[in-house]
């Protein structure tokens, strides 16, 4: 049991690089949603070994083993070093709660705004034009979602260009594409080993449009047109918002290569892709099955200490 | 403006019948925000390829005109549709308020495009430039017999 409740702890440190390596075998929306999937599972399983390593500590505590009944002493199968590593877990768990309650009230309060300016327009118009020269464009989640745009990234572009941006909003609202990042980021939070996911993440979401940008226009040169002239317009006008530039450099002549490959579909399935993902499985699967165990050990272990404590009354 | 040969060897631009009604809305919108000058229907119809019918544009822009996201340009030529500029400088305003307050993913990761950096910039116009190269090229093939297959690029700088 104390051995397999270290587990879900390290596994970032094998899980992360595998996803990050099965990320580009797949098309792009899966790869979204696996990213996202696997960072909230990793946050989620290392949360409650934290927990359990908690318990333990706690069981070590006299009183609290003369309330719920069983032998002072400790529970069978935990060291004695289980108060100082629930300290430390204490810690750990202190660290990582704050820091996600940080980001979930910005988010939640980047979604209010989203919603109440969506409210604001009082009509179901799908696009929003910023009278504004510099070019800028973006998917606002809400009810219904909208697509902003400046009037200057729709001067740069072409009619058949102009139809892939769109599109390529579109396919951020219909994927509920902020879910999937605020969720991840919110996993990022809580365990920050998980943090070099997010750049695949936000890839594969942009990908996954730019995908959605091809379809519709029917043509992937002409989406890579699209996402090639709406970056240098960008960079031209002074960059994106303000509020952008803490993304980056961001990796648009990769977007531009993908649109000029073939399509994901026709992505050959290779042995090494095959290999990773099978690795990537075992490797949630693995703790998942650790973090179960150690919770299930350490249940059974207290009603052993119960039992032992009830005899020797 | 770019509905000729460019897109014959690489795919069909017919696919207006996925096209919603809102879709085609934020088209035509779009495409009046793109230029300056009023355009008017049979423009647009022109802008956003063959394929839409007249009519269709005609419902569109009436349905805009009724949501009053386009105006009837006054002085200019009869039935021609200008943006409603007025109009959005109010939300463009709550927006840009909105905007500010990021970093927040739902504002940022979801821009189209982010920063460049000089390498990347220097990429995509080598890209842009050889795609209009090729598109000239092609242009030129095309105005030429298929007999004659043009040995030498368009010579112009």
């Amino acid at each position: 049991m104390y051995f397999a409740v270290h587990l879900p702890l390290l596994l970032p440190l094998a899980a992360v690089p595998a996803l990050r390596a099965l990320a580009p075998h797949l098309a792009p929306h899966r790869a979204a949603w696996m990213l996202a999937g696997a960072a909230v599972l990793l946050a989620a399983i290392s949360t409650l070994a934290l927990l359990v390593l908690v318990a333990m500590g706690v069981s070590e505590v006299p009183l609290l083993a003369v309330l719920g009944h069983y032998t002072p002493g400790g529970l069978p199968g935990v060291p004695g070093t289980a108060p100082l590593t629930a300290c430390a877990a204490v810690a750990a768990l202190a660290v990582g709660l704050s820091r996600t309650v940080r980001r979930a009230a910005l988010h939640s309060r980047g979604l209010s705004d989203a919603l109440s300016y969506g409210r604001g327009l009082a009509d179901d118009r799908e696009l929003v034009v910023l009278p504004d020269r510099s070019p800028l464009a973006y998917a606002l989640p809400g009810r219904p979602g909208r697509i902003v745009v400046s009037s200057g990234m729709l001067h740069a572009l072409d009619p058949a260009e102009r139809r892939a941006l769109l599109a390529h909003e579109r396919a951020h609202l219909a994927g509920h594409h902020h879910v999937l990042l605020i969720a991840a980021e919110l996993a990022a939070a809580a365990n920050p080993l998980l943090h070099r996911l997010l750049p695949v993440l936000s890839y594969a979401v942009e990908r996954s449009a730019d995908e959605a940008a091809a379809a519709e226009v029917g043509d992937r040169t002409k989406a890579a047109h699209a996402v090639a002239r709406a970056a240098l317009a960008a960079h031209a006008g002074g960059g994106p918002h303000p509020a952008a530039l803490h993304a980056g450099t961001g990796p648009v002549p990769q977007r531009v290569a993908a649109l000029l490959a073939p399509p994901p579909a026709r992505m050959p399935n290779t042995h090494t892709s095959r290999a990773v993902a099978v690795v990537v499985a075992g490797l949630l699967a693995l703790g998942i099955g650790a973090c179960v165990e150690s919770v299930v050990d350490l249940h059974s272990a207290v009603e052993t200490a119960q039992a032992a404590y009830g005899e020797s009354d | 403006m770019d509905t000729g040969p460019m897109d014959a060897g690489t795919g069909p631009m017919g696919t207006s019948a996925r096209r919603g009604p809102g879709e085609l809305e934020s088209e035509v919108l779009a495409a009046l925000w793109a230029t300056d000058r009023p355009l008017t229907p049979a423009e647009i119809q022109a802008e956003l390829g063959g394929d839409l019918a007249y009519n269709t544009v005609h419902t569109i822009l009436k349905r805009l005109y009724d949501k009053a996201l386009v105006i009837r340009d006054a002085e200019g030529r009869k039935g021609a549709y200008r943006p409603a500029k007025n109009a959005a400088q109010l939300s463009a305003e709550a927006m840009h308020k909105a905007l500010e307050r990021g970093p927040d993913p739902i504002a940022t990761l979801q821009q189209f495009v982010s920063g460049l950096g000089p390498d990347e910039e220097a990429a995509l116009r080598a890209f842009l430039a050889a795609e209009d190269r090729a598109r000239r090229t092609a242009e030129e093939r095309d105005e030429r017999s298929p007999e004659q297959a043009p040995a030498r690029a368009p010579a112009e700088g």
